[in-house]
């Protein structure tokens, strides 16, 4: 993928792309005060004044205004005419009603348990430990986030966002025709099985997964309105996994798994699946070689957060292959989405 | 539009993903420039065990880290597992004259995290982040409390200004002046690369009297003490008389339009009326063009009364303190040389 930072080199020298990577920060923080702010919510009727907004979310118009030029430099907003600003395709993923939206992702990036934290990713390097390990003595984000609910909730509402932008496109290229059941995991899934049963409404699903999150899974099925053509069931899925079903999907797990879990649970739903069932694992799989690639950047954030990691695909070859499956077919859409599509039958 | 995000290799959605996790990106590097990579590496493959080894590090997951920095092209991965410096790589390199590596060390250090993560404060009261988090006016008041703090920041900005500086120096005609005074001058980083770029030259560093106490050795060291005083003041009272040039870099952002009004006019009444003052700064451009100086002018809000002005707004505050903006020399960079003359 070329990017962003690959034109940087090219059209910049090397101290302003230099100089411009080490401000990061900043864009980073701004966008997450406009997403804070609700900015873009204001916005879906048409163009507004610096004054307006500033009355709408409360706050100080020239300040204000500093923020949204910013922000309007790297293409979130655009200023139509001097002090009115409108969104634009990438600002509105900072709408609350979009339901694509990301707002939350970049939330939980500053949020207070990141934030501050992302200082000191030097430690991990050091000694190879989570760096939440060396600031909250917590095994892993998970671990933290039980501990503080509203940093969970932003958690989850981050990763539904993302995972719904992330996997929808690759569900859309695959033939889910001739598949009867399905079964995925609660909390994570809820996106992916939801628009798989409204696409064929013939099939039956299950959403597997521990209490906490089965409650939920339960309440999105109804409101996508698929509530009659699935089951909620809870479990673990590094203990059993619901057997004889035809399909099985299983997204941005293996990315929060060391090693010996991620085998774990491949091992059980190598038990499960029927004979001439498939698994479908979405996740990041990482680029080769010195090329741009979101899910490289995604790898740090996992390697703060956890002993967790992306993977590259001859990684995930070797962890299916000890788990007696086989990898038959790879969908990627670069550019319109971070993560793969891995399709596994029963070696 | 800026060169990024680009949007036409990737959709917006990606585009909003990357701009939410430019922290990463910062971040990476930081750990990167607190750790020595660089100076642990050459323009010679080696492999990352060795890297390891040098910088006291863990191999897996300093390779993680080498791995992404080398797609934005910090590093390259030679060959697997090896690594080699790049031309954006040297500004991580303590020794190199150009060094950004304390820069970015002071960008991801717990004391800067803390008000730029309140930059929502600013945005809400107008007030500086650094006053939520603080209880001060300006960021400096709290470098009296961590001098550590103050220590790396100072070495950030002499970094910074030095890249800044260089290119603009070399663009710039010194060649009818005799006599230049740097004002709020620091350490003496500009007026020690205008002195050697010019042998012709006499120079001035002028600034607090604290502040030019330690700017001795500095000048020494860059073999133009024989040329340069050194005079300590209040610019905001008087500035030395006597010069037909006067330059002040990255000062006026740090001032709100009234004190700024206030330090141009002192000037105006201290220099002669065929003298010069070159005002170094950056100049906002207006539109949604992508312009380093947009950002700056967040981080300058989180920590004072100042902010990176438009070319509108510098013509309104030379006009008002009694000059007349004469012209601009750029060089590529994200600062500009403002020559005003002042109205006689």
């Amino acid at each position: 993928m070329t990017t962003t930072e690959d034109q940087n080199v090219q059209t910049n020298s090397p101290m302003k792309a230099f100089v411009e990577l080490s401000s990061g920060l900043w864009i980073n923080q701004a966008l997450n005060v406009a997403a804070k702010l609700g900015v873009a919510d204001f916005l879906t009727q048409g163009a507004k004044s610096v004054e307006e907004l500033a009355q709408a979310t409360e706050t100080y118009a020239p300040s204000l205004y500093r923020l949204l030029r910013a922000l309007a430099s790297v293409g979130v907003f655009t200023e139509v005419e001097p002090r009115r600003f409108a969104l634009t395709p990438v600002g509105e993923y900072l709408r609350e009603d979009n339901p694509f939206s990301l707002r939350y992702q970049v939330m939980m990036h500053c949020s207070e348990c990141n934030w501050p934290l992302k200082g000191e990713m030097y430690r991990t390097i050091q000694d190879g430990k989570p760096t939440i390990q060396h600031i909250h003595q917590v095994e892993n984000y998970m671990e933290y986030l039980d501990g503080h609910p509203q940093e969970a909730e932003l958690f989850f509402r981050a990763v539904g966002g993302i995972l719904k932008n992330f996997c929808l496109p690759l569900l859309e290229e695959y033939d889910l025709s001739g598949f009867t059941k399905v079964v995925g995991a609660a909390g994570p899934e809820n996106v992916a099985i939801g628009w798989i049963l409204k696409n064929q409404p013939t099939m039956q699903g299950i959403l597997f997964g521990p209490p906490p999150v089965i409650a939920e899974a339960a309440d999105y099925l109804n409101s996508e309105g698929v509530g009659n053509q699935c089951e909620t069931v809870e479990g673990d899925w590094s203990t059993s996994v619901p057997a004889g079903a035809g399909l099985y999907t299983l997204s941005y797990t293996m990315i929060e798994s060391d090693d010996d879990a991620a085998l774990k649970i491949l091992q059980n739903l190598r038990g499960a699946v029927a004979e001439n069932g498939k698994v479908l694992v979405m996740d990041s799989v990482i680029a080769p070689g010195n090329e741009h690639d979101w899910n490289k950047w995604l790898d740090l954030e996992e390697m703060t957060m956890g002993n967790w990691k992306v993977r590259t695909q001859e990684e995930f070859n070797a962890l299916f292959e000890k788990a007696g499956f086989k990898l038959t077919r790879v969908i990627a859409k670069k550019g319109e989405t971070a993560a793969s599509l891995m399709e596994l039958v029963p070696a | 539009m800026s060169n990024f995000p680009n949007t036409q290799t990737q959709s917006p959605m990606l585009a909003f993903v990357e701009l939410a996790s430019k922290l990463w990106i910062n971040h990476a590097i930081g750990a990167a420039a607190k750790l020595g990579i660089a100076d642990a590496m050459s323009h010679e493959a080696k492999s990352v065990e060795e890297i390891a080894q040098a910088t006291e590090t863990h191999a897996p997951s300093l390779y993680r880290l080498l791995r992404c920095l080398a797609s934005v092209g910090i590093f390259t991965e030679v060959e697997s597992h090896s690594f080699a410096l790049t031309p954006m790589a040297e500004f991580l390199r303590n020794d190199h004259p150009q060094s950004l590596r304390h820069l970015v060390m002071m960008h991801c250090q717990p004391w800067h995290l803390r008000f730029t993560g309140e930059q929502m404060h600013s945005v809400k009261k107008g007030e500086p982040a650094v006053k939520k988090v603080y209880q001060i006016d300006a960021l400096y008041e709290y470098f009296d409390r961590d001098p550590e703090a103050g220590e790396l920041f100072n070495k950030g900005m002499v970094g910074l200004t030095r890249n800044y500086h260089i290119p603009l120096i070399k663009e710039y005609d010194f060649s009818g002046f005799t006599k230049v005074v740097d004002l709020a001058g620091g350490q003496g980083g500009l007026i020690a690369e205008i002195l050697k770029a010019n042998p012709h030259l006499q120079g001035v560093l002028f600034d607090l009297p604290q502040a030019i106490e330690q700017a001795a050795d500095f000048l020494a060291q860059q073999g133009v003490a024989d040329r340069c005083e050194r005079v300590g003041g209040d610019m905001f009272e008087s500035i030395p008389a006597g010069a037909d040039l006067y330059t002040i870099s990255y000062t006026i952002i740090d001032c709100s339009d009234e004190s700024a009004i206030a330090l141009l006019s002192s000037i105006r009444r201290g220099m002669a009326d065929n003298a010069k003052l070159l005002v170094i700064d950056s100049i906002v451009p207006t539109g949604d063009e992508f312009h380093w100086s947009k950002w700056l002018d967040l981080e300058v809000m989180t920590i004072g009364k100042g902010g990176a002005r438009t070319e509108a707004e510098f013509k309104e505050i030379f006009e008002k303190a009694g000059f007349e903006w004469v012209r601009t020399i750029s060089a590529g960079t994200p600062v500009s040389g403002m020559e005003l003359a002042p109205v006689k």
